[in-house]
């Protein structure tokens, strides 16, 4: 029997695997897939290189989960694009590396505007382990700090800016729009045993150096030194075991190689599955004394979703056209940030609740040509030097906002319809509202405001169009933490109200998702419910 | 953009395969194709208005066109893996093409000098376009896998672009021009 049953190996569950067996826990973790090879990722393969190996037979590990092997549903005419990635580190083989503060502006939102339910914490409860997780994580950013995005000592020095960033930073100093370095968890110095980021730009095809944080090469083969670290690989749970006394006693779980059912026992359980499985675990957790999933005695269990919306707007600038190559890869993704303004006293009082920040994925050559062509209209010779002469001069804006929780919006799991185990369905009902339109109008108007500062050649989109719900791969709040157990599933601690022995701590702990990516505060998170976890283990309370 | 963002394939960046994951496990042993190049959905005939049809989108100029680059290998190997359904579709648009130039012109796309073959094309990017719908959205779909295939091959990647990243770099310098840096608003 372990002590601790972790379920899940990417940034929570990988992290609370981290931080008990560091402690001396032993940890039995349960992973929904195996290792990928690093030997066979295709970091520097060029795309004409994996077309002819393609051509050949020959596939890159496939790190997406396919929905065709685990299928979820959607209400007809309300599609939800969930991402999974079911193997070593998870999601953080591919992630985007965002790191980004949370700050009391996100904490305390509900009490200045009335909407949900507050954070049971404050940043002065999480600041200790942003400090620890960006060390551990090596974050790189800038010297900067604002009531939006605390400062940091702990930060690698920042990648200089490309040339479109160069312009796009002069086009915000004019608006008075802040803008930062990004801070992002590529280490810019060598760190944890990894030789720096060499600058390919290939990280969403894992990286080959282990240059940037993943669970899977900075914190599981840590774990596994500490001898109190077993994994069991392929194990697709599919539900926590409860005891007569109505505490956790281990978990049900299914073998994705074999089919067989296998049950596993523990002390206490970890659930870091990411947000819609853990949800979905707990949902399917039914018992006499559970009748509508383990801990859902609020009826809060799979309700009051979140995330982030996007949206795209692109442009080219004219200062660069036709200036010819220049290797724009840096460390993947933007150098710059522009962190929320829409709340500042000088900016006219928005007519929607919570803000947005900015991310800029791709500038310049960041990308291959076809980016660039698919934006451009027409046929023939002109198209072809029309493609050239923006392929350098290209910037792209990403607009993250706050999309508010709901309770209607939801994840319910569907008896009638079992996966490959015989275990139920989730169902993902999700809609944007009201307060998503006006702000999205508010994302598209400032990134024009922007390109129009520039003097910028902008590729025409559709103001009402929105990416499918899901998109950001940034779900929350279908167990959110919260003081009063009657409108949350988790106290401060990750730690369930109904059961003592049961922790959850991926972002569906998280009580509304502000407009910053996640990671770094399930990391900061799944590290202070561990700790607290191994206080109460220590002392005997659990 | 007319075609919506996807995070995933973004946060792969540069290599995101233009066709869908196309294999449900590691297999990196898995058995070669030997011999010449074959086309395993398009015929002879549809191979060669393909051919046709991507050159004209993407020409030879002092750089290699689409044909060079082998974009009709592309095409051939996104159709084949693709759905059934896209692979149909792109069928009957080449029909639809081929139909289309013979009520204008007398003859089938391929066999157009290229001003007639300048024309249709013409006709069917032309925004709004009076061809048929159909048409219309075929030719999209022809330049957008003409554009990813000639974009990601080694000819419209280097010799076109001019491309040198995804490498190893010691040190990323950044924005190294000064009249980048002093440049202001206004300007």
């Amino acid at each position: 029997m372990a002590d601790v049953i972790v379920v899940g190996s990417g940034a929570s569950g990988g992290m609370a695997a981290y931080n008990l067996t560091q402690k001396g826990v032993k940890v039995l973790l349960l992973d929904a897939g195996d290792e990928f090879d690093r030997r066979y990722f295709w970091t520097h393969t060029l795309p004409y290189e994996a077309d002819g190996r393609r051509r050949k037979g020959d596939a890159p590990p496939q790190f997406f989960l396919d929905k065709e092997e685990q299928p979820y549903l959607t209400p007809e005419g309300k599609p939800f694009d969930l991402a999974r990635v079911w193997g070593r580190g998870g999601k953080t083989n591919v992630w985007g590396r965002v790191s980004l503060r949370m700050s009391d502006l996100d904490f305390t939102a509900a009490e200045r505007d009335g909407w949900g339910i507050p954070w049971p914490i404050r940043y002065a409860d999480i600041a200790p382990y942003y400090d620890r997780a960006e060390q551990l994580m090596g974050v790189c950013g800038g010297t900067d700090d604002s009531d939006v995005l605390p400062g940091s000592r702990q930060l690698m020095p920042p990648p200089a800016p490309r040339c479109g960033e160069v312009f796009l930073q002069k086009a915000c100093d004019t608006l008075r729009i802040p803008m930062v370095a990004g801070r992002r968890a590529n280490f810019t110095r060598p760190h944890r045993g990894s030789v720096p980021c060499h600058y390919c730009g290939a990280c969403g095809d894992g990286c080959d150096t282990a240059s940037f944080f993943n669970t899977a090469d900075h914190l599981i083969p840590q774990a596994l030194e500490t001898g109190h670290l077993e994994i069991r690989p392929n194990a697709v749970v599919a539900r926590i075991l409860v005891d007569e006394r109505g505490r956790a006693s281990g978990v049900q779980y299914f073998d994705r190689r074999t089919g067989a059912e296998r049950q596993v026992k523990g002390r206490v359980v970890v659930l870091g599955a990411s947000a819609m499985d853990s949800t979905r675990i707990l949902l399917n957790s039914k018992s006499p004394r559970f009748p509508n999933g383990l801990g859902n005695g609020s009826d809060q269990l799979g309700r009051n979703f979140c995330e982030q919306q996007m949206v795209h707007v692109r442009g080219f600038l004219p200062q660069l056209f036709g200036r010819g190559y220049v290797n724009d890869d840096g460390i993947g993704g933007e150098h710059v940030y522009v962190p929320r303004f829409n709340h500042r006293p000088d900016r006219p009082k928005p007519d929607y609740l919570r803000g947005f920040g900015i991310q800029f994925w791709n500038t310049g050559a960041q990308t291959t040509g076809a980016d660039v062509a698919h934006s451009l209209p027409g046929f023939g010779a002109s198209f072809k030097a029309a493609v050239k002469k923006r392929y350098p001069a290209l910037v792209s804006l990403h607009p993250f906002g706050e999309v508010l929780s709901r309770a209607e919006n939801r994840v319910t799991v569907d008896e009638s319809r079992k996966d490959r185990y015989g275990v139920p369905l989730m169902k993902i009902d999700v809609g944007f509202g009201e307060n998503e339109r006006k702000m999205r109008r508010h994302m598209y108007d400032t990134c024009e405001e922007i390109l129009h500062t520039l003097g910028a050649e902008i590729v025409p989109f559709d103001r009402e169009a929105n990416d499918v719900p899901g998109s950001s791969i940034h779900e929350h709040a279908t167990c959110r933490m919260g003081k009063d157990p009657k409108t949350s599933v988790l106290n401060a601690f990750n730690q369930m109200h109904e059961v003592a022995n049961l922790f959850v701590v991926d972002g569906s702990a998280f009580t509304s998702a502000s407009e910053k990516n996640p990671t770094l505060t399930i990391v900061a998170l799944a590290w202070r419910a561990t700790d607290y976890l191994a206080e109460e283990m220590r002392t005997g309370r659990l | 953009m007319r075609e919506p963002i996807d995070r995933r394939q973004a946060l792969r960046r540069l290599g995101a395969p233009a066709v869908a994951p196309l294999f449900s496990h590691l297999h990196p042993a898995l058995p070669k194709a030997e011999g010449p190049w074959k086309p395993r959905f398009l015929n002879e005939s549809e191979l060669e208005t393909v051919t046709s049809l991507a050159e004209r989108i993407i020409p030879e100029t002092d750089t290699p066109g689409a044909r060079r680059a082998l974009v009709h290998q592309f095409v051939d190997f996104v159709l084949a893996e693709g759905e059934a359904a896209a692979r149909e579709r792109f069928r009957e648009g080449l029909a639809w093409l081929d139909k289309r130039c013979g009520s204008l012109f007398g003859r089938p796309f391929a066999r157009l000098d290229e001003g007639q073959q300048d024309e249709i094309l013409t006709r069917l990017s032309s925004s709004p376009s009076s061809e048929e719908p159909a048409g219309v959205s075929f030719f999209g779909e022809t330049k957008r896998l003409s554009v990813d295939g000639y974009y990601r091959s080694e000819a419209g990647m280097t010799q076109e672009l001019g491309f040198e990243g995804r490498t190893f770099l010691a040190e990323f310098k950044g924005c190294t021009h000064p009249e980048h840096h002093s440049w202001k608003v206004g300007e």
